[in-house]
């Protein structure tokens, strides 16, 4: 991990335990958005991961009955981290993912949902700010199908440059299949 | 999807060549998906055209290396805090080497390895925008991208699409005299809005251009 993004990490890790203790669920959903800047001009999956999880939260925290459990996760991540023991913390991230999941069996379905969703929004943020849609699927392990219909719905959809315009592809396709 | 998939047989048959899909791209929309409950029976019904033949596979084998060299090269075009940006897959670029071997032409929906193809300083205007950062822009690596995939031609499901109108393969769908929406140009119409919905990178006035051409 680089160090830029190690310190971001960190930063970001505190102010998710003080949300995560107060319950806010705005402020929760704020970082998470926040956060995407950052994501992106590193292509970093440890920040994109944390970012998921500050949206998941900003979901299911005033709902959880872990909510002592996940602080504690989430200090004991940034313990992990302020070391440099950066495998230690991912543990820590994963077994804090798993955890969140695997609550109830009626949450369990919402939250992987929850989850779902957050990867295909930062996905769609990559793909907004210039990467392909293969490369961001394979970084958030998310489908690409999913990400191309939300993608599809996005406003960034209908930015892009049209050097060759719709009618010369058009006469093209005509040629081929004249 | 939006069910169109059979598409592809008669316009295979009209083109009179083959339809190639290189093997990284298979994984992704066959293999992967198939493990997954999400997105099985779509995975399945590409299998269907991959069984009778009317997709081809390229085999990674035959382009591996170049492959790998041209993902290097894309993925060393921009840099932020001196920091390559991996920003294409490896199954693009196989895309793209296919197509460099006196193909056609290229079917591509997804924008980014499009632009990148097309028009690279969009993709650094892009990021400058989106990121607020400094992104450096290697013209070296720029150019040798630009000399190796010189000539590609990049098309997208939504020309296949009003090919296919043309054709009269989606007729049909037109809704008969006396219903709400009659007219033929509607079906079109229909089709390139749930194109660009699924992800096709096709904006509004894409589509317009595309209906005001169609005979």
């Amino acid at each position: 991990m680089e160090e830029r993004v190690r310190k971001g990490i960190i930063l970001f890790l505190k102010e998710l335990i003080a949300a995560v203790r107060k319950s806010d669920s705005f402020r929760l959903k704020e970082l998470s958005n926040a956060n995407v800047k950052h994501e992106i001009a590193f292509r970093d999956e440890d920040s994109l991961t944390i970012s998921v999880v500050a949206y998941a939260l900003s979901k299911t925290i005033r709902s959880t009955r872990r909510k002592a459990t996940i602080a504690l996760q989430l200090r004991s991540a940034l313990v992990a981290l302020n070391s440099g023991d950066e495998r230690k913390y991912r543990i820590i991230i994963k077994s804090l993912i798993k955890g969140i999941e695997a609550e109830d069996s009626g949450f369990r379905q919402f939250v992987s949902g929850v989850f779902e969703r957050a990867k295909i929004k930062k996905g769609c943020s990559l793909c907004e700010s210039g990467t392909s849609m293969a490369r961001a699927a394979d970084m958030l392990n998310v489908s690409k199908w999913e990400l191309a219909s939300y993608l599809g719905r996005s406003r960034a959809a209908g930015r892009h440059s049209e050097r060759v315009t719709a009618e010369q592809r058009l006469a093209l396709a005509r040629r081929l299949f004249a | 999807m939006n069910n169109l998939l059979w598409l592809i047989k008669p316009l295979r048959k009209l083109f009179k060549g083959e339809f190639l899909i290189p093997e990284s791209v298979k994984s992704e929309i066959v293999d992967k998906p198939f493990e997954t409950k999400r997105f099985k029976f779509e995975a399945l019904q590409v299998q269907e055209y991959l069984s009778d033949k009317t997709l081809k596979v390229l085999p990674d084998r035959s382009h591996r290396k170049e492959a790998t060299e041209l993902l290097n090269l894309a993925n060393s075009c921009f840099t932020s805090n001196g920091k390559p940006l991996s920003i294409v897959h490896y199954a693009e670029i196989t895309c793209l080497i296919a197509a460099s071997r006196r193909a056609s032409a290229l079917v591509m929906d997804e924008r980014v390895t499009r632009e990148f193809v097309e028009n690279p300083q969009r993709i650094l205007v892009l990021m400058q925008k989106k990121l607020h950062a400094t992104i450096r822009m290697n013209r070296t690596a720029i150019k040798d991208f630009a000399e190796k995939t010189a000539g590609i031609k990049i098309i997208r499901s939504a020309e296949l699409a009003a090919v296919a109108f043309e054709k009269g393969l989606l007729d049909r769908y037109v809704p008969p005299p006396g219903t709400a929406r009659p007219g033929k140009k509607t079906v079109l119409e229909s089709v390139l809005w749930g194109l660009k919905l699924d992800g096709c990178a096709i904006n509004e006035s894409g589509i317009d251009a595309i209906l005001a051409a169609t005979r």
